[in-house]
């Protein structure tokens, strides 16, 4: 149903919850950024040494910070999409090179897991109707999660494709997997299928929302196309050819 | 002698500490919470570096900046924004006046602050 379509007192709703949500969010962002410097300002000694033990929990404490910062600005995100405030601009953009730009940095973490990260295109780059940052944001997102998901030695392949009139990006991991009855409530912002992922991975439950939103906005879309529990799963971005 | 920074931001918990960190660091610091004080301080005190916020009382970030450029006193001070992660276009419009950098206050720590002060100092010859 589209905004126009629904009934007035629903809208209001809708508009209320959005005023709601980007009040918090700017709201907590500021004490959140004075926690995390005064904390920042005990870890560097500035305050006077402390032993070990308290530099210990003042950097739990700091990384907990942390979270909640990134978790306040991704609402934050949430807020201008849904209000209409993210603006998109479509450039023509070579997908093959800034997906090869993206894997390099992931190349590091990747490592540390004792991951693989791979990845299969054509010789030929291809190109697509997107806007820059979108498509950095929703690959280091998809790629961020593959990443966490995939255990210790498992392996990550990106295969990029033409299909028809779209570029294809599959996102291949070796994760838990999700049930096929949840997959289609993953794209579901703070939704109950991922919790237990979350608080295991300490995700923030509204990454692959974003995700799709900011592809849907690009006329491409995100979807969930392959998973088994146990075996993986495979992400699928598409967006348009230029 | 000391180098200056005037550091322009309503948040007395964040001027606090950078204060802190910059002083240890050996500069001189001057603080302002509101735009009107910062931009009679900027012609004051004549700093060789400010530190803008954007969300401002009195006056915003943006239009102060505007103020500096348009007074010969306070036209060639270098300025670095202080930013919040949803203000690209006050930023953007910041450059177009001549900012030299913007640092996101969330992304910050003291030490972040002052390393990238130190470095625009050097590579400017004020260091």
């Amino acid at each position: 149903m589209f905004e126009k379509d629904k009934p007035q007192s629903e809208r209001n709703l809708e508009n209320e919850k959005q005023e709601f949500l980007a009040i918090i969010s700017h709201e907590l962002r500021t004490p959140l950024t004075d926690i995390k410097n005064y904390l920042s300002m005990i870890l560097e000694g500035e305050v006077g040494s402390v032993s070990d033990e308290v530099k210990e929990y003042v950097a739990q404490a700091y990384t907990a910070n942390d979270y909640l910062i990134n978790l306040v600005g991704r609402l934050s995100r949430v807020a201008k999409i849904r209000s209409g405030q993210i603006k998109i601009k479509l450039d023509r953009v070579n997908l093959s090179g800034e997906i090869k730009m993206i894997l390099n940095d992931f190349k590091v973490p990747a490592f540390d897991k004792g991951q693989s990260l791979k990845y299969v295109m054509p010789e030929k780059d291809i190109f697509v109707k997107a806007d820059y940052d979108s498509v950095w944001e929703i690959m280091i997102n998809l790629l961020s999660n593959a990443i966490k998901f995939t255990p210790k030695g498992g392996a990550i392949i990106v295969v990029l494709r033409e299909e028809s009139t779209k570029a294809i990006v599959d996102i291949k991991d070796n994760g838990p997997g999700i049930d096929i009855k949840d997959k289609g409530r993953v794209f579901e912002m703070f939704n109950k299928v991922v919790s237990d992922r979350i608080k295991e991975t300490k995700g923030s439950g509204i990454g692959l929302y974003l995700s799709r939103k900011l592809a849907q906005m690009q006329n491409g879309d995100l979807s969930l196309s392959y998973s088994e529990p146990r075996v993986g799963s495979v992400f699928t971005l598409s967006l348009p050819l230029d | 002698m000391a180098k200056k920074i005037l550091l322009i931001d309503d948040d007395v918990s964040l001027t606090e500490v950078y204060s802190q960190k910059l002083k240890a660091k050996g500069y001189e610091v001057v603080v302002s919470h509101d735009g009107l004080d910062g931009l009679q301080k900027a012609a004051s005190e004549k700093p060789d570096l400010v530190l803008l916020d954007i969300r401002l009382p009195k006056l915003d970030g943006v239009m102060l900046f505007r103020k500096m450029n348009a007074d010969q006193v306070t036209a060639k001070i270098p300025v670095i924004l202080l930013t919040n992660v949803d203000e690209e276009d006050a930023v953007v419009e910041c450059f177009k006046l001549g900012a030299i950098d913007y640092l996101i206050k969330s992304e910050m720590t003291p030490e972040k602050v002052s390393h990238k002060v130190a470095k625009f100092l050097s590579e400017s010859g004020a260091e």
